[in-house]
């Protein structure tokens, strides 16, 4: 197995992104990614792209083929991989793999997604298809409801307020405000969270993530690419130490737990045992914040936090940028927004930007991260772990 | 509420499956699960996704049967907002939507 390392990352801004075709800002993302990688085209072995709701919402499909296509690439195998909202981690996952096996020196993950030109009920329509139709779409449930049923849970089991809830919010808001790519930054309160309008009960307005247009990318590359590139990079490469997917119930009533998901919880223990890390030393985290809920689930579900401890945890400022352990100092899918098929390449972008010790919002002698990508009800999740090295 | 039962090793699912997930045995009978039943957890949803046969708000509930089975369902109140952990009752079933009751007097 070789070992892993992100030569270069690339992104496009997130939110709206009128009148741009998706091949576009595929092709954009993966350009500035292999341009800030400083490799040659040719040494691009395999394409992988992430990808959710392209064939409703744009009518467009084999869309791997046509990104290499527009970006000059060789005859490489091109991939579209798809797991609802985990497809971008997924992407990257595989990237990692081909690398990892040794079958290529380089492959580029990229993740896309455009949303916003369509309607709401068509938008919405289009994500439930991440549902499992035979089991839980007869009783009318949604995504945001999904989360309404853990939240009233989590609150019941561990007493867990709006207020604390509402700080997860607040904290991703005001991280979007530092991101230059964010969608939705906002230096906001606590009331005009909780006067939003009620989605499905405890969850109103501000506590869901935008729907968004975005794409990012990362090429990753071997450590024999790595040395021959590293006499003449200024940037840092960074390690991918780990890069784990795993599965979860894919029926709602089929989860043992429903304030926790199965396949975060394995997908970290295992990220962090191959990684040879504990909890305690990683700095900090892009995890799946699709609501504000979610974020303090997932919090405890990758052994970062202690069970039950999530909401004071971010009331406590201990995952603020400055805190313990920094929670999505992106701003998250809440503030940065949630193109769907590319938020798990995004997440990787965000923290090799960390470790880089170039991010706009920069957590302070960040070393080690993580990035968490969940899709479905918890059917699909990637957990992958990074280091900053210096060549 | 109709539940299959798998001949071999006697998993009950809600929907005929084309193989038991848990023996792969292809052979299930109909049978009848429990009516009553806990509730785990409640939602309302305000916006109802395109395509359902409900008007929202409604509420959508998971409730742990009697016999272990776990399902996905529709809640209907009675006359006051029910507690997690409640008892909850089948009203009926139309195809896979199974509608429940949160008073027993339903």
């Amino acid at each position: 197995m070789s070992r892993v390392f992100v030569a270069g990352i690339g992104s496009t801004t997130f939110g709206k992104h009128d009148g741009t075709s998706i091949e576009h800002l595929a092709v954009k993302a993966a350009a500035f990614a292999i341009k800030d990688a400083q490799v040659d085209r040719s040494d691009i072995g395999a394409l992988y792209l992430g990808n959710f709701v392209s064939g409703p919402l744009n009518g467009k499909e084999v869309l791997a083929g046509i990104v290499a296509d527009r970006l000059g690439l060789n005859n490489i195998p091109c991939t579209k991989v798809e797991g609802a909202c985990a497809s971008g981690g997924i992407a990257f996952r595989h990237a990692y793999l081909a690398v990892s096996s040794g079958s290529v020196d380089a492959a580029i993950a990229i993740g896309v997604e455009t949303m916003t030109h369509a309607k709401t009920p068509q938008t919405t329509a289009a994500l439930n298809c991440a549902m499992d139709h035979e089991y839980d779409s007869p009783s009318g449930l949604t995504f945001p409801g999904l989360f309404g049923l853990a939240w009233r849970m989590h609150s019941q089991r561990y007493g867990t307020t709006r207020d604390e809830v509402a700080a997860v919010v607040l904290k991703n808001k005001r991280n979007g405000l530092r991101n230059p790519l964010a969608q939705m930054g906002a230096e906001i309160t606590i009331d005009q969270i909780c006067s939003s309008a009620m989605i499905c009960d405890p969850i109103q307005l501000y506590d869901c993530c935008p729907t968004s247009d975005g794409a990012a990318a990362v090429v990753v590359i071997s450590e024999r690419l790595m040395r021959q590139l590293g006499p003449f990079r200024k940037v840092p490469f960074v390690e991918a130490l780990s890069s784990i997917q795993t599965r979860g119930s894919s029926r709602i009533a089929g989860h043992r737990d429903l304030v926790s998901f199965d396949a975060t919880v394995s997908a970290a223990a295992m990220a962090l045992q191959s990684a040879a890390l504990s909890p305690a030393q990683i700095d900090l985290v892009e995890l799946h914040d699709c609501f504000s809920i979610a974020e303090i689930i997932d919090s405890e579900d990758l052994g970062l936090v202690p069970r039950g401890q999530g909401g004071k945890w971010v009331m406590e400022g201990r995952t603020a940028v400055d805190g313990d352990l920094a929670i999505n100092p992106s701003g998250g899918l809440l503030a940065k927004g949630h193109p769907v098929g590319a938020t798990g390449v995004a997440q990787v972008y965000e923290v090799v930007k960390q470790l880089r010790h170039e991010h706009p919002n920069q957590v302070q002698n960040a070393r080690t991260g993580m990035t968490h990508n969940l899709g479905g009800t918890g059917v699909a999740c990637t957990v992958s772990i990074f280091r900053g090295i210096d060549t | 509420m109709k539940i299959y039962r798998c001949v071999s090793c006697a998993e009950a699912t809600l929907v005929p499956p084309a193989i038991c997930s848990k023996c792969m045995h292809d052979e299930f009978e109909l049978g009848y699960g429990s009516t009553q039943g806990v509730l785990i957890s409640f939602t309302t949803i305000r916006r109802a996704p395109a395509g359902i046969n409900l008007t929202s708000p409604y509420h959508v509930c998971v409730v742990e049967m009697t016999d272990g089975l776990r399902v996905t369902g529709v809640l209907e109140f009675g006359d006051s907002e029910p507690e997690l952990g409640q008892s909850v009752y089948e009203l009926r079933q139309d195809g896979m939507q199974i509608h429940f009751s949160s008073s027993p007097n339903h």
